[in-house]
Order: C-alpha cells, then structure tokens, then sequence
C-alpha cells in the first residue's frame, strides 16, 4: 500500500480519437436522425389534452398533447427535456400512431414496451409493424436506459386514457 | 503525485482491470481490508454489543467502541461519545430536524440551506420549516459555483435558528469556507450543520477546528460499507435533544409509566447497533490515514487540474464550478450542448467508464445551474491519468456520434 513516487509530470490529456463502434447499436442511424430532426415536436394548437410527466431518476420531462376525434388520433405533438433516445421515441412513435384508432394505437404503444422487456417476444410480423420504432430492440441491452423509452410510453397512455 | 493508492488494494478494481471507476462521490470502492474485517468480525467476534455477560459479546462490544473511536479520531473529535452511528448522512440530518428542530426551531423561526445543499439536507430542513412554520431561505450562488456570501449574510438574522451547507459541494465540487460561515452564523446565534460527505474521504478533516454544531457524513462515500454514516455534535447540543427514535439500548430504566434515556451516544442509537458496519468504517478510516490525507488531497488536486485542462480542449462544453484544482474537490460536473448527459453516460459505460449522470440529488441547483442534467466525474485514491486519459477517448466518441446534433 505505500504509495509510489512519481517524479515525470503526467501526460496532458488530449481530445481526438477514432470513434469506437460498439455504442453503434443503440445509437442506430434511424434513432439520430429522428434526434437530429424530430417529428411531431412543438404545441399543437386548440384544446388537444395534454400531460406532463417526468422521470423522477434524471429530471428530464416530457410533454404531450393527443387529438382524438371519432375515436381515432387525428394529431399529436409532444414536447420534450431529455436525452436522445427518449426524444427520438416520442418523433418514432407520434409518427406511428397518428391517423389510428385509440385502441390500435394502445397496442403500439404496449408493443414498444414488449419490444424493451421481451418478456414475451413479439412475433415477427408485429415487430416489422413497427417501422422505425423497432429500432428500439437495442435498449434491451442498456437497462438504465429502458427508463428513457418508458417516459414516453407513458406519457402517450396517459395523453390518450386523458383526452 | 498522480498515484497514490494501488488498484490492487480494491478487490473489485483488480477483478475488472479495463474498468475506469470515475464515481467515487456516488459511492467508493471498497478496500480489501475493510472487506476482510467485515468478514472477520462476523466470523470472530459477532454476537450483539451491549447484550450478553458473555466473553463473545464483550468482545463485540469492545469493537464498536473501538471503532468510534477511530472515526471520532478522524474527523477530530476528543469526544468520541458525541460521535453517534446512524444509517449515513441523510439519517443524521433527519435526527437533527426531529431530534433539534421540532423543539428549537417555531412559527416566526428562519432556517437558511444554499442553493447547493443536497437533497439530504435541503428536502429534511424545507420540511422541517413546513412542519414548524418557520420561514425556508435559500443562499444563492455566484456564477462560478460558491455561496454567495452576500447572499447568505443577507439571510442571516436573529429569526435563523439553524443553517445548512455542504463542506463541499456534490455536485459542484466547491469547497466552502466553513470557518468563515460558521462565525456569520454564530454572530445571529444560528446552529450550524455541515454536511461533510463529500470532504471526509477527500480532506483532513477536523470538525472542532471548524468550529460547527453538527457535522454529518456517510461511510461509504469513504470506503467504507454501505449502511453507516456518523453524526457529530457538540455535547451540549446532544444532550439537550430528546431521543427520536425508541427502543433497546437508548434507554435507562424502562417503567410501566415512564421510561429514562441512556447516556450518549446510547440514546440516539436505538436497537442492535450495526457493529460489524462500524468496525468496517473505523479500518476504512485507517486506511485513509495510512495513506496520509495529505497526500490523498495532492493526488486528488494534480489530477483534478489535469482533468479540468483535459475537458477545456472539447468543444461546447460547459464545466461548473470552480476553475482552479486547488478551490475544489475532485468532483468535476460538466455539460455539452450536443450530448445530453445520458447519452453521454451511456456511450462512457460502453468504454468502461463509469460516471454520475442525472441531478446529483440536486433538483434546485439544475434549475439555477439551467440544466437538467450533468454528467459528474470524480476522483479517489485509486484514481490515475489512464482513467482520465480513457475518459477523454470516450468523451470524444460521443461528440462525434452526436456531431451536428443542437440539444433543443
């Protein structure tokens, strides 16, 4: 245990290096690209219900209004503090539910869930349903980040059992 | 001085050799002695303190009280009795608050904690002014990550019956001038609590000298195991405070009617002590001072400059707190525009580095600090250059993942 002299001064730190690829998976090109130029992001305008919730753990909050006409998702917005992959949800999933019915858009929304906790894997078929979304399969590999998809799961729920 | 404690000592360490352990202020490794005296306590000499007439129990006995009084020791208390074992800090500002404030502190009472208290202390004292009725004031800081002191004397009167602050600050890194606060504070005849977790494994720690009323800290912050903590008060303070919580051990005589308390630090330890936890705390505090608290500090200081100058050469990054090593602990917080702190957590992990990203337990300083977020990374004893050289890498991967990318 006794400590060891070092008399050469330590080598400055540097910034630059090669990016390394094994991040790849969960940070996918289809989840940047919703990150980078999100769908859906703003306030809609009229008196669409909204809700607000945050993920105690970090702090990042989220925001999100559904119009529901004759039982179907006619529009939605969301509005979000947070990090990418919660923010690229909330784009993937207002892209898929909009233009559906509450109850096929209560199914999408359970089938993320399923697709970040495959308690029971989706079938093909169902999973491929989920376009973009199913780029979210990656999060099983990063559990402290399954947190981050569930805020906007959610939220959603909450916006649509709201309205 | 840019090693000091070899990784062989930490057992976890040596068993993941591509693991950079950067989070030290959330919790510490554990040296392999004090897991080893863990285990020899319960193999040797457990059986419950204060309890038995039997040799085992003495001897079990005999190790709690030892181990006080190598941690009073430690922290500079000649009078170990004062130096009471809870859970960690959040328990010992919990006695205080219920233990001090509800008798002391009323309606038209002020309570002062800063805008960088952790939540340990800042939620135990907002709901203690709430239960009371007395008025919660909070210092702000100044841009650079201090208690402002204008601020803070600008809330001192004679209403403030209890002040709050960090030794050094969690999430920030500052070191406050505790001396100079506490005078301001006893000026207006103000209890002083000081919340010591972040100082005690980094700092020489002497809380007479600082002249505080109650100091707090958690051990395992300070190698120690997870479950133990100390609070130190002044006697006079102890003595004057009514038992809160109830039980075997804190009690005298115990009638049909009417029950007395024991003496301390007995009557602010209800039930079976946690004797084995205490005696692992006392051997991490040894261990401390074999190293030399003097040289854990250079370490931390020449590798917290070199940390810092590190950081200034990334783009868009905003780093909080002081800019000087030698005005701070070896907790760095920083921010980027482009990569949110998860995201950037993230991506470290993936590179084996380990870093705090979230609030810190310190909701009221992100919304000054106007972040939701930072990402933390902190230095120990085992802490080199490679780790901050791994954690540049790593820093640099997630910028160019996130190259283009304006948080929004």
């Amino acid at each position: 245990m006794s400590p060891s002299a070092d008399p050469t001064p330590p080598v400055p730190l540097k910034a630059g290096t090669p990016p390394d690829p094994r991040v790849a998976s969960l940070y996918q090109e289809i989840i940047l690209s919703h990150y980078r130029t999100p769908r859906h992001k703003g306030v809609l305008s009229g008196a669409a219900a909204g809700v607000e919730h945050q993920n105690p753990l970090c702090g990042d909050t989220i925001s999100m209004q559904v119009q529901v006409d004759d039982g179907r998702i006619t529009d939605a917005a969301f509005v979000a503090r947070a990090c990418s992959i919660t923010q690229a949800t909330a784009s993937m999933l207002l892209s898929r539910v909009i233009g559906l019915s509450v109850a096929e858009a209560t199914q999408v929304v359970a089938q993320v869930e399923r697709l970040i906790e495959p308690v029971t894997p989706l079938s093909e078929p169902d999973a491929a349903s989920l376009g973009d979304l199913r780029a979210l399969a990656s999060v099983v590999r990063f559990p402290a980040r399954k947190a981050c998809v569930r805020l906007v799961t959610g939220a959603i729920s909450d916006a649509i059992a709201f309205r | 001085m840019t090693f000091l404690a070899p990784r062989s000592d930490f057992p976890l360490l040596a068993d993941t050799p591509t693991l950079h352990y950067l989070d030290s202020a959330a919790t510490a490794q554990k040296p392999r002695v004090v897991l080893d005296a863990l285990q020899q306590f319960y193999e040797r000499d457990n059986a419950n303190p204060h309890r038995g007439a039997y040799e085992l129990s003495a001897r079990a006995t005999e190790r709690y009280h030892d181990a006080r009084a190598t941690i009073a020791t430690f922290i500079g208390a000649t009078d170990a009795d004062c130096t009471l074992f809870v859970r960690g800090t959040t328990e010992a500002m919990n006695l205080i608050a219920y233990g001090w404030g509800d008798a002391h502190i009323g309606a038209g009472d002020a309570i002062v904690v800063t805008a960088m208290d952790h939540h340990a202390s800042f939620v135990t004292f907002q709901q203690l002014a709430k239960r009371t009725g007395a008025e919660f004031r909070i210092a702000e800081l100044t841009d650079d990550g201090r208690i402002d002191m204008t601020s803070l004397r600008s809330m001192l009167d004679s209403r403030v019956k209890l002040i709050s602050f960090p030794h050094v600050s969690n999430a920030l890194g500052t070191i406050n001038p505790v001396t100079e606060i506490v005078a301001l504070a006893h000026a207006v005849g103000a209890v002083v609590v000081c919340d010591g977790a972040q100082a005690v494994p980094h700092l020489a720690v002497d809380v007479e000298a600082l002249g505080v009323d109650f100091y707090a800290f958690s051990g395992h912050k300070v190698g120690g195991p997870m479950g133990i903590g100390v609070l130190w008060g002044r006697r006079a303070l102890l003595e004057s405070m009514s038992p809160w919580q109830f039980g075997g051990d804190m009690i005298e005589i115990v009638g049909d009617q009417v029950t007395t308390f024991n003496t301390l630090p007995h009557r602010f330890e209800a039930g079976t002590p946690n004797a084995a936890d205490a005696v692992g705390l006392a051997v991490a505090c040894d261990y401390l001072t074999a190293l030399g608290m003097d040289r854990v500090r250079a370490h931390e200081v020449e590798l917290t400059a070199l940390l810092l100058d590190g950081l200034q050469l990334l783009d868009g990054i905003r780093i909080f707190g002081p800019m000087h090593a030698q005005e701070r602990s070896g907790v760095v917080s920083f921010a980027f525009e482009d990569v949110h702190a998860h995201d950037l957590a993230t991506i470290l992990d993936e590179h084996g580095v380990c870093v705090r990203a979230g609030h810190h337990c310190a909701q009221p300083l992100m919304r000054r600090l106007g972040v939701p977020a930072t990402a933390r990374a902190s230095v120990w004893v085992h802490t080199t250059p490679d780790d901050l050289h791994a954690l540049m890498t790593a820093l640099q991967h997630a910028k160019s993942l996130f190259a283009d990318v304006a948080l929004r």
